[in-house]
């Protein structure tokens, strides 16, 4: 048993020693939560496609994903940083707002161009700092607010009807926005009545669950479910389908996954969003690499470019077609000298 | 009429590191009858026993049952060539029933295509138990549900039943300590078992502390001391209190105590109880202890002498009666409260279960009750603990190669006399200890009883529990004896005129 | 004379202590069912919805899963171990599970060879573990947390990112289907239950189970093969994973990673709240029952309750810690004995 297991370990250090003596292009990390998610493996995707538009053999993607430990994202681009001697660039959708800075400080030290999405706490901004290039976001409050008007607009009556909420996880950013788009689009439809809110966690089960336990209590009563992401979305989906209701009742989504979409096709839910990781992750690469190359100052960035909101795309009913036709059947294409094409507005509008 | 050799055993002797626990001991078991083995703690009773059963080994010497070679290497084997014990820590499986306890292990006969014919075991268990003519027990409650005494009958049932001792060829049963959770009935029931047993041709080792049980059912006697057997005799117009003086021997000589060195204590009280009881171990205990005073407490197993050290340490809650240290009234919560408020401090008996970590070194044990003393600027001072520790080492001559060395590699006297360190570190007013020469050997001894008389010189006052009734007498001050949780008796013992065993043994049966 | 009543006294006493023991035992063992009984009228009267047919049929649909989950770890617990692989593993059965029949990612068709595959992998991963714990001597704790993450790992590779949702027919009956009102998935649990309080009761494995947890040197003295009793007890482990994989997979009706998440605490609290102590040798699948109706009953009538997500997890919380501090004996003054 003893020598069994010193065997694996012995094992394990050799290709980790092989692996470092290989010949060293440029390393661009990914890190993210978790390689389990679609949505995250669509900034490798993208980051990909940008390697694709380089000579051969310039770059390579390693992924990171740090399965929701806040540590090990720190640790694991800390670590790779080390170990490509800083001849990297990264692009970050930190796990927790807090990682950015230790993150942040590591990166300036080491020299490497970096880029964020999503997270970042209060008041940390790229302008702050000479290495990280911009970050990005999607406009979480627009998303909640878009799916909550398509999901009122195609219930049986148009703009009038009782609803059920099943949030993602509490005190998560998303989720607050996500929920406050909700609030406005409901104060737009004063017909339009809730009658519970739950939180889901983001995960199918409970998806599945508090819907079944909604049917219970409400029954056919419900005219529509606020779902703030796909993979609840199919649970909410499966709960409806074991009583018949899926179709009449509709629900909605975030994200774009394949199951989302697959929703919207069978006319199970009014819609989903589709974050686009792709695109987040291209231009992540694309804009760090060309500060790497010199392509870009950040001294003399403007703050649109260094702070910036990237489009979703509403898939629903209308879109579909459209949205399987580029993303599904092919691979998107974009410009890596164009930065300008992923900006859909500033972040800070006032600013 | 004829009386059939179950048993023979040839020169056994059983050593472990630094002590010999059975010293060539000869015996011979016979069919139908009860022996008596007795002796006082660590005399080579329960080792010669563990040998019997397969648990232990000897090292030197042979067993015959039967005119065969016998040499179990596990009770289950032992079992199986008719040689079974009933153990004073019972061996029930709480969460299964009367009938699953019988026969785990042997289900062989009731399994049909990997499932248990329960009802048939059942039905088969309460013969078993009519057999024994327990009647109120049924053989599927289970085994949590009973009251100790029955459980006690249930173990002994199993035991009966796995040494085929209905079949008459002859088994061997061991009783150790079978009465302490009994009742007079229940005892007498237990007798009536062991006698039929015998009848049938089976023989019963019955080992106990109470004498008196022993002279009515045992048909022979042996007496074990040291690992010795002292003497055997048959059962006829015996003297219980001879047989006690076999039992302990020879009283020692003053010195070995360093008797010369007791001192008178002082007058005022430090430690008084006050009608304390807690129900069902002792009852209405009035005591004092003085500054400087040994108080020495003696009664047999089950006399209550145990649990009420245990409340005195905070260990165990009094259901009733006050304890007071210096003449104030006291509750202690735990034996933390107990060594901080009323600085008591007490020493188990199981010191290698209890009372130190082997796992840490010799330094980190001296200091473990008394870090406030080694502490510098809030934080442990490792060189304040080391200097302390090998002050204590030299004063109490430790043999160790270093205060690193793990006391768990270090022997029984040494291991104690670190236990020793950590209570003079501890500067403790009131010491409770617990048989504080058990495993230790007899050089050791009387070092261990000369820092026990440093200790009383310093004015600390100390309960001590003996290993042997001579060594209480010994030591103590005063002698207090303690018979069915009750104290029937407080003996003067100052150094010119210690009581005689006899006398205290009057008031302990 | 008198002495002689003293010491009758002394003895009456203990025996009298004794009882009141075994007295307090006695009604602890009934807490759990005390307990479940309280919530079910509680919820009844205060929760809309609660006491009808379609929520009965929830909460039998709820419990079926966590049900199957924790009678795999009974025994477990029983013998005085944990066990943390549920989490990953249940997600892997689940995720390779959809990858073999049919499916939104690829052609295959193994149908029910597909659902044995993947059932089987789980009972060899769990023998496996078992193994490494028995011959090994590594602690359970960690041995089952490392394989949790390592089958997590090998679940996300299988499917890439993407989970795969099923499309085979028999799943979709499976989950939506039901038999005389109670649902198909329910059926598997009440089977399951059957097997698992067979195998307590009524067999030597079941007692022996027992005799390890209450105490392993008696086990051992009186010839329980305690190593093999151990793997055939990670090995029922493995089939109840195995089962719960697929059940979760029939319910979310693809093979994502997520299965398995919240299984195994759920489970755990299933089995403690029935009264299973987790120093082993207390208990068993009738309490186990017991507690994941408590769980499921708890789960489902906070919806039903409409309670605040935010207060939510923290009512269940304090429910449950009141429910172990009933069940479980504890104080200072318990004689051991």
């Amino acid at each position: 048993m003893k020598k069994f297991f010193a065997l694996i370990l012995a094992l394990c250090v050799v290709l980790s020693c092989t692996a470092a003596l290989a010949d060293e292009p440029l390393t661009i990390a990914i890190s993210m939560r978790s390689t389990a998610s679609e949505y995250h493996m669509q900034y490798v995707a993208g980051a990909e496609l940008f390697v694709a538009t380089l000579p051969e053999g310039t770059a390579v993607v390693q992924a990171l994903p740090c399965e929701g430990n806040d540590d090990k994202q720190v640790n694991d681009v800390n670590a790779l940083i080390a170990s490509t001697n800083g001849n990297m660039i990264l692009f970050i959708d930190a796990n927790n707002s807090p990682n950015i800075v230790p993150i942040a400080e590591a990166c300036e030290e080491a020299g490497v161009y970096w880029c964020a999405a999503w997270n970042a706490p209060e008041g940390v901004l790229p302008m702050d700092f000479n290495y990280w290039v911009n970050f990005q976001s999607c406009d979480a409050v627009k998303q909640g607010y878009d799916i909550a008007v398509t999901l009122f607009n195609s219930l049986p009556t148009p703009g009038k009807g009782k609803i059920c909420v099943l949030e993602g996880m509490l005190a998560n950013t998303a989720n607050a926005d996500r929920m406050t788009g909700l609030k406005q689009a409901l104060e737009e439809y004063p017909d339009i009545e809730v009658l519970d809110d739950q939180a889901g966690d983001w995960e199918t089960a409970k998806g599945l669950s508090i819907t079944e336990n909604w049917l219970a209590k409400y029954g056919e009563e419900i005219d529509g479910i606020w779902c703030a992401c796909d993979d609840m979305a199919v649970g909410v989906v499966q709960a409806l389908k074991a009583k018949g209701l899926d179709g009449k009742i509709l629900t909605t989504g975030v994200d774009g996954t394949s199951a989302g979409i697959e929703l919207v096709e069978n006319g199970q839910a009014a819609c989903t969003i589709a974050n686009n990781g792709w695109l987040q992750g291209f231009y992540g690469c694309a804009y760090a690499y060309a500060a790497k190359t010199g392509k870009l100052d950040t001294a003399t960035m403007d703050t649109l470019h260094r702070c910036f909101l990237t489009n979703g795309y509403l898939v629903s009913a209308d879109t579909l077609a459209d949205y399987k036709a580029t993303f599904v059947d092919s691979q998107p294409e974009y410009d890596p000298e164009d930065l300008d094409y992923p900006i859909a507005g500033p972040m800070f509008p006032e600013a | 009429m004829e009386r059939k050799l179950l048993m023979s055993i040839r020169g056994v002797t059983k050593e472990y590191p630094g002590t010999l626990a059975l010293n060539s001991i000869d015996l011979d078991i016979y069919g139908g009858e009860v022996l008596g083995l007795i002796g006082e703690n660590g005399a080579g009773k329960s080792t010669l026993m563990k040998i019997m059963i397969g648990a232990e080994t000897a090292t030197k010497g042979t067993l015959e049952m039967l005119g065969k070679p016998y040499a179990p290497r596990t009770p289950i084997e032992a079992m199986k060539l008719g040689c079974g014990m009933v153990f004073q820590e019972q061996s029930l499986i709480m969460n299964l029933t009367v009938a699953q306890n019988i026969y785990i292990g042997r289900e062989e006969r009731y399994v049909r295509h990997s499932i248990v014919d329960t009802r048939r075991m059942n039905e088969d268990a309460q013969k078993v138990l009519q057999g024994l003519e327990i009647t109120n027990i049924k053989s599927g409650t289970r085994v949590n549900r009973l009251d100790f005494a029955d459980r006690q009958m249930v173990e002994i049932a199993k035991v009966f039943d796995s040494v085929g001792a209905s079949e008459g060829k002859g088994s061997i049963i061991l009783l150790d300590e079978p009465t302490s959770v009994l009742s007079e009935n229940e005892i007498q029931q237990l007798f009536r078992h062991v006698r039929r047993l015998c009848k049938q041709g089976n023989a019963v080792i019955f080992v106990s502390h109470k004498l008196d049980e022993v002279m009515e059912i045992a048909d022979r006697i042996c007496v074990f001391k040291d690992g010795c057997k002292v003497d055997e005799m048959p059962n006829e117009n015996l003297d219980e209190l001879i047989l006690y003086e076999k039992m302990v021997g020879k009283t020692a000589s003053g010195e070995y105590y360093h008797v010369p060195r007791q001192r008178t204590p002082e007058r005022d009280v430090v430690l008084e109880l006050r009608k304390l009881s807690k129900r069902g171990f002792f009852a209405d205990v009035d005591l004092q202890l003085h500054r400087g005073e040994i108080l020495g407490i003696c009664g047999v197993v089950g006399s209550g002498k145990e649990d009420l050290c245990a409340v005195i340490c905070g260990d165990e809650d009094p259901s009733d009666g006050e304890i007071l240290v210096n003449g104030r009234p006291m509750k202690f919560s735990s034996p933390a409260k107990a060594r901080k408020e009323a600085s008591i401090l007490s020493v188990p008996r199981e010191r290698r279960v209890e009372g130190i970590l082997g796992e840490l070194s010799a330094f980190e044990n001296i200091c473990m009750s008394n870090y406030g003393g080694v502490r510098k600027n809030g934080f442990i001072s490792d060189k304040m603990a080391r200097d302390q520790a090998e002050k204590y080492v030299k004063e109490l001559d430790i043999k160790l190669s270093s205060v690193e060395q793990k006391v768990g590699r270090l022997s029984g006297g040494n291991a104690q006399k670190v236990v020793f360190a950590r209570i003079l570190s501890s500067d403790c007013d009131i010491l409770i200890l617990d048989h504080p020469t058990r495993g230790v050997d007899v050089g050791a001894k009387t070092e261990i009883y000369s820092i026990i008389r440093d200790i009383a010189e310093k004015g600390k006052s100390l309960i001590v529990l003996g290993d042997t009734l001579d060594e209480t007498i010994g030591l103590a001050n005063r002698v207090a004896v303690m018979k069915d949780g009750e104290i029937t008796k407080v003996f003067d013992a100052p150094p010119n005129e210690k009581p005689e065993q006899v006398d205290i043994v009057k008031y302990m049966m | 004379m008198e002495k002689q009543a003293h010491v009758s006294r002394i003895g009456e006493e203990f025996k009298q202590e004794m009882k009141k023991q075994s007295r307090r035992e006695r009604f602890i063992s009934w807490a759990p069912v005390g307990i479940l009984a309280f919530l079910v009228i509680l919820f009844s009267i205060i929760a809309q919805g609660f006491f009808s047919l379609t929520n009965l049929q929830n909460l039998l649909k709820q419990l079926a899963i966590p049900l199957v989950m924790s009678l795999g770890l009974t025994f477990v617990i029983l013998m005085g171990s944990t066990d943390l692989s549920a989490q990953g593993l249940a997600g892997f059965v689940g995720a390779i599970m959809a990858l073999m029949v049919v499916n939104s990612k690829n052609a295959n068709n193994l149908g029910f060879l597909g659902i044995l595959i993947a059932v089987v992998s789980a009972i060899v991963v769990t023998a496996l573990s078992g193994l490494i714990h028995i011959k090994g001597k590594l602690p359970t704790f960690m041995v089952s947390y490392a394989v949790s993450s390592i089958m997590q790992g090998f679940a996300v590779l299988s499917y890439r990112g993407e989970p795969a949702l099923i499309r085979d027919e028999f799943f979709t009956t499976m989950s939506q289907g039901s038999f005389l009102g109670i649902p198909y998935l329910t059926y598997i649990a009440i089977v399951m239950f059957i097997i698992a309080y067979i195998l307590q009761f009524k067999t030597r494995f079941g007692s022996y189970v027992m005799a390890i947890g209450d105490n392993e040197g008696i086990a051992k003295n009186i010839g329980v093969n305690i190593d093999l009793t151990k793997f055939k007890v990670f090995l029922w482990l493995g089939v109840c994973i195995g089962l719960a994989g697929f059940m979760g997979a029939v319910r979310l009706g693809r093979g994502e990673v997520g299965i398995g998440s919240n299984l195994v605490f759920p489970a755990i609290t299933s089995v403690v709240v029935g009264g299973t102590s987790l120093s082993g040798g207390k208990g068993g699948v009738v309490n186990t029952l017991v507690g994941a109706m408590i769980v499921t009953v708890i789960n489902n009538a906070l919806v039903l309750l409409g309670v605040s997500p935010y207060v939510q997890q923290a009512v269940q919380g304090m429910i449950i810690i009141a429910a172990v501090a009933i069940s479980i004996p504890h104080g200072k003054n318990l004689i051991v004995k």
